[in-house]
């Protein structure tokens, strides 16, 4: 609440520059024992000084500042400080810099909201820390793969860009034919059973180039390992990495050969850039 | 062992190819997830999230073609598809026993006998190189 108390309490606008503004004051004059008298001034400020939006009360009445707006109609930012003077002392209530066609609003409790030109509330005027509420914008493809910000924030859509995190997940079942389970496959549009314990795996959206990191593991066929050809080893098929593709092969320790072996089931994630 | 059954959203592709390459068979998705979307492909209005896409010719030749790149990082030449087809689930054999003969002869999928028999020499060799 705004409460100007006697005959020398005034509230001003100091303006910064010459960009117009519209600002229009209401206010209810409030005299013993029961009078209330509701008014309200237009002012237009068109140069850089200092401007009484809202006078003084006459007599022994006390004026009620409720409401008061200044819109920015200029090409070009006008800074405001809104000062209240009791008639000795002159305290600044806001100093808020006002963009071409945005607008504040004082309203009877005496809160300070400032609108953009859409209408909606501006937040805040600081960005958010660790320890300051603020404004938090959101993260880009290029703020994801640099990986850096603090004060960035990551939408489920852009999570992917980011270097540590996978940028497709290939999941299968299945000894006779495998075949991918989605979810958790993500980002994949085939399979294709390649031979005997060996798996291609086609990429929807590719990494950029072909140096990308390739983990797969396998599930394996039994529990039992006293027999090597139950032990599974999984690695990359030579010259098989491509932007959109890889190949995986599982073979068993067979001791003289390595054959290969078709697991229970393959699992191969990918990371880079994409 | 439990029968497996046929995977919701998947169309199944037999792709013959070149340098005596086993046959491939690709589970090709007409659905899945994802942030970006395929080629081919348009989001799924009742699920966030996931996409969708016909089967259609160009749709599978082109994952057809991503799935066997032609060379390698380095230049080395990979094989190549000579010919697919679009097979059903049920088209495919359960028993992988000679899984690396299996051809395509253009109705089925079929094993070819004297790929049957190198496998079984193949193994024989490693079997007596075993002990």
């Amino acid at each position: 609440m705004l409460i100007l108390k006697d005959t020398d309490s005034l509230l001003t606008i100091i303006t910064s520059s010459g960009e117009d503004i519209d600002v229009c004051a209401s206010f209810v004059d409030f005299d013993t024992p029961d009078t209330f008298t509701a008014d309200s001034t237009n002012t237009l400020i068109t140069t850089a000084t200092t401007t009484t939006v809202v006078g003084s009360p006459t007599g022994t009445k006390k004026r009620n500042v409720t409401g008061l707006t200044a819109r920015n109609i200029g090409v070009a930012i006008n800074t405001l400080t809104i000062n209240n003077s009791d008639g000795t002392t002159v305290v600044t209530l806001f100093k808020v810099p006002l963009n071409a066609g945005e607008w504040l609003l004082i309203n009877e409790a005496g809160v300070l909201f400032v609108y953009d030109t859409n209408g909606g509330v501006k937040m805040g005027a600081s960005a958010a820390s660790d320890t300051v509420a603020g404004l938090i914008g959101l993260a880009t493809q290029a703020d994801m793969e640099s990986a850096t910000s603090l004060l960035l924030a990551v939408t489920p859509g852009r999570s992917h860009f980011h270097p540590g995190v996978a940028k497709f997940v290939c999941f299968t079942t299945g000894t006779t034919t495998p075949v991918m389970k989605t979810p958790p496959s993500y980002n994949m549009t085939s399979i294709t059973d390649t031979g005997v314990g060996r798996l291609t795996v086609t990429i929807a959206n590719d990494f950029s180039s072909v140096d990308w990191a390739c983990q797969a593991t396998c599930v394996g066929i039994s529990t039992t390992l006293t027999a090597i050809a139950l032990a599974n080893t999984v690695y990359i098929r030579f010259a098989t990495m491509a932007a959109g593709t890889v190949e995986v092969n599982v073979r068993d320790a067979t001791a003289t050969t390595n054959a290969l072996a078709d697991p229970s089931g393959y699992a191969v994630c990918g990371w880079g850039d994409i | 062992m439990p029968k497996q059954t046929a995977p919701a959203d998947s169309v199944f592709v037999a792709i013959t190819m070149d340098s005596g390459e086993p046959l491939r068979i690709m589970q090709f998705l007409t659905c899945g997830r994802g942030s970006d979307l395929p080629s081919g492909a348009v989001w799924d209005r009742t699920r966030e999230g996931w996409w969708t896409r016909e089967p259609s010719p160009s749709t599978i030749i082109t994952e057809v073609a991503r799935s066997c790149p032609p060379f390698g990082p380095d230049g080395t030449p990979l094989p190549r598809y000579l010919r697919f087809r679009v097979v059903t689930f049920e088209d495919i054999p359960t028993d992988r026993t000679f899984r690396d003969a299996l051809v395509d002869d253009g109705k089925a999928l079929v094993h070819d006998s004297k790929k049957i028999r190198a496998i079984r020499s193949e193994r024989a060799a490693r079997t007596k190189g075993a002990r």
